[in-house]
C-alpha cells in the first residue's frame, strides 16, 4: 500500500483513502485532499514535512499525517518534472 | 462612493474568506479606520465590524473569522456557521483567491447550502495571472449562477463593484437561484430518509435541508441541536447514520466534483514544466538546508532594524518620559504632598514610560511581521523549523514567536495570533517568557565580568545555552503532562509569494499597536504604580518599604539559591516593571551608581556559585508586567496568565537552588 510519503518529489498521484480520524481526515479534506483528488509531490526531502499540491493549492504536511493518506502513483507524464527538489542538500545523499 | 441622495435602508454584509485570500486588504479598504474590535459573544475569537456608505445605504460590514471549511469543528468555523445562521446578513461577500481558486470554492459550495445571498469577489487576480493562471470571471458567473466580480483589492480596483453588486443582491434577495452542490447519488436516498424523519421536528431557526446535511456529515454540534429539538426522533435518526459513518467524505468529494463542473470552462492553468517565482524562490526558502539560512538572513534583517530604529527612538521616548515629562510634573506639584507627587512622577509616569519605551519596539516587530506575513513568507518559516520544534511538542508554527521573543516577549506573544489552534497557541505563550529577550541579556551582560572575570563569555553562553535547554524542558513536560502529547497535526497552506500591499501591513501595525496600548498599557500603569507604592512605603529608605520587608522575609527561600542577602531579593522583584530594573534597583540598594564598580560590589557579596544562581534565576524569573499584560489580553485568561507567573516562579527557584548547590560542589 503505497501512502503520500512514499512518493519521490515530482510524483503524481491519485489519493485513494484518507486517515481514519474524522478530525484530521475533515482538515485534509478543507484544504483539498479528497478521495479522487490529483496530487503532486513538490518537496519531499529526508526528515522534513511534505510540500503537495492539489485542488491549485500548496500545502505542508506533516510526515506522520502524509503517511496515513493512502495514494494510488500515476505514470510519468511530460514536463511533471516541475517541482521544488532538484540539486542537492549536503548530509542527505 | 456615496452619491448625494436618499438614504436608504442600513445594510449588513458579512465577509467570509479562506485564509490567504486578500480578505483582511479588502476589509480594510473598504472601511478604513471606520472599525469596532471586540468579541464574538462569549467567545475568546475577535470580531471585527467595519461600516462604510455606498448609494445612500450605511453598511454594517462583518468580518468572520477566515476558515478553509464551515464543518471541521473548530471555534471560528463554528462562530461563522451559527452567525449565518441565527443573525443573517443580507448578503455575504466571500473573497475567492484566482490562483487556488478550486480549493477556494470549497468554502462557497458550503455557503451556498445556507439561506443567505453570497456574492464572489474574485481576488488577486494579478498574482494569479503571474503564476499563470488564468480565470474568466463571467464564465464562472454563469456556471454558479453567483454573481462575481473581479479584483485586485491591494490596488482597490473592484471594490466599488463588489459592493455594488452586494447591494443588488440585498434588494433584490429573490433574485438569488445559485447552482447549489448536489450530493452524489448513492446517498440521495438516506439524506432522503433522515428529512423525512425530521419533517416538521427540525429545529427551530434551521434550514431544514441543511440539517440533514450536517446529521449526514456528523457534525456533532448539529446533532446535539437535533437531541434537544426533537428526542423522540433521534433515535432512529441515529439507527439511519450508524450505517453511514462515511459519508461525510464521500460528500465532500461530491462538492470537489462539482467546483471541477463549476472550473472546467473558467480556468485556464499552465502546462506543467512552467516554473513560477513561487517555484524559484521555494527552491532555496524551503530547502532544509538552505531555507536554514534564509530564516537566519531575515531574523538578522529583523532585528538590525529593532537595533537601528527602535532602540535609539526607545531611549528617546523613554529619556522624554523621565527627564522632561517627571521634572515637569514634579515642578507642577510641588506644593502637593510628597505621597502624591511620588505616586503620580516616580509610580505613574514611570509606569507610561514603560509603555512608551516598548512602541517603536514593537512597531518595528509588528510591521516585520505583516510584512513577512503578507509576501507569504511566514508559512516558509514554519515549514523550515517543523522538525526541530516538534522536540518540544510544538510544530513550525509556534517557530517565529519563539524567535521574535529574543528580542521582546511582548511583540512575541501577540505573534501567537498566527497558530490558528488555541492549544498550540496557549502552550507557545507559556514557553515565549522563557526565551531571553534583550532587557534581560543586557543585566546578563552588565553583571557577568564583574562575577565572572574572563570566563563572563563562557558563563554568558552557558547561561543563555542553559535557559535555552530549560525552554525545551519545560516545553516538552507541558506538552506531556498538560497537553497529553495529543500534538496537533501539522497541515498548513503555503500560500504564492506575493507584493506586499502598504496598507495592509499598516492597518497590522496600528491594530496590534492600538491594541496593545488600550488593553495592556492601562495595567502596566497600574502595576508600576503598585509596586512603586510598595517600594516607598512605609519608608524612609527601600530597606523599610514593604518590598524590603518581604524581601528580607524571603532570605531564607534565597539562601537556598545562595542570595541570601535581601538586597538581591529586591532586586530580582523589582524585575517585574522591567527587566532592566535589576540593576538601577541594585544600585539603589547597593548605594552606588550603576557603572561606579556597581557590579564589583555586588560581586563582593556573591560566591560564583551564588553569582551563577543569581544570574540564572534573573533570566527565568516571572515575565516583565508588560509581558503578563500581554498574555492576559492574548489568552484573555487570567488562569492562563497566572500559571504563566507561577510557571517562571516554580522554574527559576528550582533553577536557582540547583545551581548554587551544584556549583558550591565544584
Amino acid at each position: 500500500m503505497t501512502t503520500l510519503v512514499d512518493l519521490p518529489a515530482c510524483s503524481r498521484a491519485v489519493v485513494m483513502d484518507l486517515p481514519h480520524s474524522r478530525g484530521l481526515a475533515r482538515r485534509l479534506i478543507a484544504l483539498g485532499l479528497t478521495p479522487g483528488a490529483e496530487v503532486r509531490v513538490l518537496q519531499n526531502w529526508g526528515r522534513c514535512p511534505l510540500i503537495i499540491e492539489t485542488h491549485g493549492a500548496r500545502l505542508a504536511l506533516g510526515r506522520g499525517q502524509a503517511a496515513r493518506v493512502t495514494v494510488e502513483p500515476l505514470p510519468d507524464g511530460e514536463g511533471d518534472s516541475a517541482c521544488l527538489e532538484d540539486g542537492s542538500y549536503p548530509g542527505d545523499e | 462612493m456615496d452619491p448625494a441622495g436618499e438614504r436608504r435602508r442600513d445594510l449588513t454584509f458579512a465577509l467570509a474568506g479562506q485564509p490567504n485570500v486578500g480578505k483582511s486588504t479588502v476589509f480594510n479598504a473598504l472601511t478604513g479606520l471606520d472599525q469596532h474590535v471586540g468579541n464574538w459573544p462569549g467567545k475568546t475569537v475577535e470580531k471585527t465590524t467595519g461600516y462604510f456608505h455606498h448609494g445612500g445605504h450605511r453598511i454594517e460590514l462583518v468580518d468572520l473569522p477566515g476558515t478553509y471549511s464551515l464543518t471541521s469543528g473548530s471555534e471560528e468555523e463554528r462562530i461563522a456557521r451559527d452567525y449565518l445562521i441565527k443573525d443573517p446578513p443580507d448578503v455575504v461577500i466571500v473573497i475567492v483567491n484566482a490562483a487556488s481558486l478550486e480549493r477556494n470554492l470549497y468554502l462557497v459550495a458550503e455557503l451556498l447550502l445556507l439561506p443567505v445571498p453570497v456574492v464572489v469577489g474574485l481576488n488577486m487576480v494579478d498574482v494569479a495571472e503571474a503564476h499563470g493562471v488564468h480565470v474568466e470571471p463571467r464564465v464562472l458567473e454563469a456556471a454558479l449562477k453567483v454573481p462575481v466580480v473581479e479584483l485586485v483589492a491591494s490596488k482597490g480596483k473592484g471594490l466599488s463593484a463588489l459592493v455594488d453588486a452586494a447591494v443588488a443582491l440585498a434588494e433584490h434577495p429573490a433574485s438569488f437561484e445559485p447552482n447549489r452542490p448536489l450530493i452524489r447519488e448513492k446517498h440521495r436516498p438516506v439524506l432522503a430518509e433522515i428529512e423525512r424523519l425530521l419533517a416538521g421536528r427540525s429545529p427551530a431557526g434551521y434550514p431544514a435541508g441543511w440539517v440533514a446535511l450536517k446529521l449526514l456529515e456528523g457534525d456533532g454540534d448539529v446533532a446535539e441541536v437535533v437531541k434537544r429539538a426533537a428526542p423522540e426522533v433521534w433515535e432512529s435518526i441515529h439507527k439511519v447514520l450508524a450505517g453511514h459513518d462515511d459519508a461525510y467524505i464521500d460528500i465532500a468529494g461530491g462538492r470537489y466534483d462539482w467546483i471541477a463542473r463549476m472550473v472546467r470552462a473558467a480556468v485556464v492553468r499552465p502546462r506543467r514544466g512552467v516554473t513560477s517565482v513561487t517555484d524559484h524562490v521555494d527552491r532555496v526558502a524551503t530547502h532544509p538546508f538552505w531555507g536554514l539560512l534564509v530564516l537566519l538572513a531575515v531574523l538578522a534583517a529583523m532585528f538590525g532594524l529593532t537595533y537601528a530604529v527602535g532602540s535609539p527612538a526607545a531611549d528617546a521616548l523613554s529619556g522624554l518620559v523621565h527627564g522632561g515629562l517627571s521634572d515637569l510634573l514634579r515642578g507642577a506639584l510641588e506644593g502637593a504632598p510628597p505621597w502624591l507627587s511620588g505616586l503620580i512622577v516616580d509610580g505613574v509616569v514611570a509606569g507610561v514610560g514603560t509603555v512608551l519605551s516598548f512602541l517603536p519596539i514593537l512597531v518595528v516587530f509588528f510591521f516585520a511581521l505583516g510584512f513577512l506575513e503578507d509576501v507569504g513568507y511566514i508559512s516558509r518559516t514554519a515549514y523550515v523549523m517543523d522538525r526541530y520544534m516538534h522536540w518540544i511538542g510544538l510544530h513550525g508554527k509556534s517557530c517565529m514567536p519563539l524567535l521574535i521573543g529574543f528580542g521582546c516577549n511582548v511583540p512575541a506573544i501577540m505573534g501567537t495570533r498566527i497558530i490558528e489552534e488555541r492549544r498550540s497557541r496557549i502552550l507557545t505563550m507559556m514557553l515565549t517568557p522563557f526565551v531571553p529577550c534583550t532587557g534581560r541579556l543586557a543585566v546578563l551582560v552588565f553583571l557577568a565580568p564583574a562575577f565572572f572575570g574572563g570566563a563572563a563569555p563562557w558563563a554568558l553562553l552557558a547561561l543563555v545555552g542553559g535557559n535555552i535547554v530549560v525552554l525545551g524542558l519545560v516545553g516538552l513536560t507541558a506538552n506531556r503532562l498538560v497537553f497529553k502529547g495529543d500534538r496537533s497535526a501539522f497541515i498548513m497552506e503555503m500560500p504564492l509569494y506575493h507584493k506586499p500591499n502598504a496598507r495592509t501591513i499598516g492597518m497590522y501595525v496600528w491594530r496590534n499597536t492600538w491594541a496593545f496600548i488600550k488593553k495592556a498599557g492601562t495595567l502596566i500603569v497600574v502595576i508600576s504604580a503598585v509596586i512603586w507604592a510598595l517600594s516607598a512605603y512605609p519608608g524612609p529608605d527601600a530597606g523599610d518599604s514593604v518590598l524590603g520587608t518581604v524581601g528580607r522575609f524571603l532570605e531564607p527561600v534565597g539562601a537556598l539559591m545562595g542570595l541570601g542577602d535581601w538586597r538581591l531579593i529586591v532586586a530580582l522583584i523589582s524585575s517585574f516593571v522591567a527587566k532592566e530594573n535589576t540593576v538601577a534597583t541594585l544600585g539603589i540598594l547597593f548605594g552606588s551608581e550603576a557603572g561606579v564598580d556597581l557590579a564589583g560590589k555586588v560581586a563582593g557579596v556573591l560566591t560564583p556559585a551564588a553569582a551563577a544562581a543569581f544570574l540564572a534565576v534573573q533570566m527565568t524569573f516571572v515575565p516583565c508586567v508588560a509581558t503578563v499584560a500581554a498574555i492576559r489580553q492574548e489568552s484573555r485568561s487570567w488562569r492562563w496568565t497566572g500559571t504563566s507567573i507561577a510557571l517562571m516562579l516554580v522554574v527559576a527557584f528550582v533553577l536557582g537552588v540547583i545551581v548554587y548547590q551544584v556549583g558550591s560542589l565544584l
